[in-house]
């Protein structure tokens, strides 16, 4: 093997090793959100905010890395879907980093009145889902990918119960700032979901190529 | 293309090993729009004892840019040289197969190998201008083709040095180098620049009104900027003319051609389709492994 291919192989395994960290850290964020729905530490909420910062930073590493790979190495064929595929996933990650935090200060000035039991549902599907992603993306296999199709309409169905709940404890004279926060945090973590499904499309494309739609 | 599958329902795993069944070991998938300007079927050559292009069959389009990659000893130049019967001239060439080109048999008796020539031209590797001013060197093949007309009254007339110009000043344009030129036509052509070089080749090529261009890595051996504007005058070439190209720079094939066959060792056509479908997604697990550098 000549010196640049070691090189090219280096690169790649340096950005689908910050993307698992990516993915690592939304999960990690993800499941911090519940303490915090729960019963808010500062300690959680801190840990989410560092979360989000640290997914921003180690975003731009993962597109300055595809960025040099395509620049140095031109990739084609499985490197470039990998390449074009990594900076679109690393973003989605990102992206739900920045759902925990909205939910983390949602969470901090919430008027405590008890949550819905369907958001901490919506919570455990939801980091299903980002495990599910993580395994697949360590090792490069998409058949599970499909069962997120499957989470993601329950964590629709439970989204329009705890909607439904609230509502109706909203028209009953529950306090609206609570519940509509609530209602946030919730249509969150159902955005969360598809962002979910969208990484896993992408996974199928980075593997075999074919343009697919979980959802 | 891709196929678009919305939200797949039922056995997904059932529909995902579908999926992995369909990387295949070959592809040749190229539908021509209309008549293909050159249709080659079950074509074979051997060099002596040697293989050099095995069972090969694929369709041209006219008017567009086929780019032809392969490791080096892959048969690709053979295969260009098999299309104006250039390999006629080595002894040990063997041909069998068939070349049609515009529907019309090459590989038979009584083809004229020099109207062939005409219509089928050809740009080397390494550009090779004639040790004669700019103006002889487009000028000679029409000249000798009877383009321009050599009797008396012609030349009296000034009809002959009129039409001389015109054919020079088309071609020049045509190969982007009439504005660097024009001021010195009678120079010597090796005292050009290589990129202008290549594209005098190139002029002196479409001189004779070809219909189709063969290109031995015409790239090869010049600077980017040189490179960059060979292959800008590829591209505006296939406005008229059907271009074949052989490369072993990915990334010229990627830029420049509209479909891509990738030879692989043995003189195999391993796979043949749009060059975006290619470089983007082969379907050969051999093509994949050599356009990205893993393979050989």
């Amino acid at each position: 093997m000549v010196k640049g291919e070691i090189k090219f192989e280096e690169r790649l395994n340096k950005v689908k090793k910050d993307v698992l960290e990516m993915s690592n850290l939304s999960k990690k964020s993800i499941s911090s959100t519940n303490n915090l729905i729960n019963e808010f530490s500062e300690e959680k909420f801190n840990e989410v905010l560092e979360i989000e910062e640290k997914s921003n930073i180690l975003n731009l590493d993962v597109e300055n890395g595809c960025m040099e790979l395509t620049a140095l190495h031109q990739p084609v064929a499985r490197d470039l879907r990998f390449t074009a595929s990594m900076m679109k996933i690393s973003d989605n990650y990102e992206r739900i980093c920045d759902l925990a935090e909205k939910i983390a200060y949602l969470s901090k000035e919430r008027k405590k009145i008890n949550p819905p039991k369907n958001i901490e549902k919506m919570q455990k599907k939801l980091v299903k889902m980002l495990e599910l992603l993580e395994k697949s993306l360590k090792e490069e296999k998409t058949e599970k990918l499909w069962e997120l199709s499957d989470i993601d309409d329950e964590i629709d169905k439970l989204f329009d119960s705890v909607h439904n709940e609230l509502e109706k404890g909203m028209k009953k004279g529950e306090s609206i700032k609570p519940s509509t926060d609530l209602l946030f945090i919730a249509r969150y973590l159902e955005r969360a979901g598809d962002i979910t499904c969208k990484i896993g499309s992408r996974i199928i494309y980075m593997k075999k190529g074919k343009r697919v739609r979980i959802k | 293309m891709n196929d678009i599958e919305l939200n797949i329902e039922g056995n997904n795993e059932t529909a995902e090993r579908k999926r992995n069944e369909e990387v295949k070991d070959e592809w040749i998938n190229y539908d021509v729009d209309g008549d293909p300007k050159i249709s080659v079927s079950n074509l074979n050559v051997w060099y002596g004892e040697e293989r050099a292009i095995k069972d090969i069959s694929i369709d041209i389009p006219k008017k567009s840019v086929t780019a032809i990659i392969g490791p080096s000893g892959c048969g690709k130049s053979t295969f260009l040289r098999c299309i104006n019967r250039m390999n006629d001239r080595i002894r040990n060439a063997k041909i069998d197969g068939s070349i049609r080109f515009d529907g019309t048999e090459i590989y038979q008796n009584n083809l004229n190998l020099v109207e062939l020539r005409r219509k089928v031209g050809m740009v080397f590797q390494n550009p090779n201008p004639f040790p004669k001013s700019i103006r002889d060197n487009v000028l000679y093949a029409p000249r000798k083709h009877g383009y321009i007309e050599k009797n008396f009254l012609e030349k009296i007339l000034g009809r002959t040095k009129q039409k001389e110009k015109n054919i020079l000043e088309k071609s020049l344009k045509q190969a982007a180098l009439w504005d660097e030129v024009k001021n010195r036509l009678d120079d010597n052509a090796l005292g050009l620049s290589g990129g202008q070089q290549q594209r005098l080749c190139i002029a002196r090529c479409l001189a004779v009104d070809p219909e189709v261009i063969l290109m031995d890595e015409p790239a090869s051996s010049l600077d980017p900027i040189a490179t960059s504007k060979i292959e800008d005058l590829i591209v505006s070439l296939s406005n008229n003319y059907t271009v074949i190209v052989v490369t072993h720079n990915m990334q010229q094939a990627a830029r420049i051609s509209d479909q891509t066959a990738v030879f692989l060792t043995g003189g195999e056509l391993v796979e043949y389709d749009e060059t975006t479908k290619i470089f983007e997604n082969p379907e050969s697990k051999r093509v994949e492994d050599y356009i990205t550098g893993r393979f050989g």
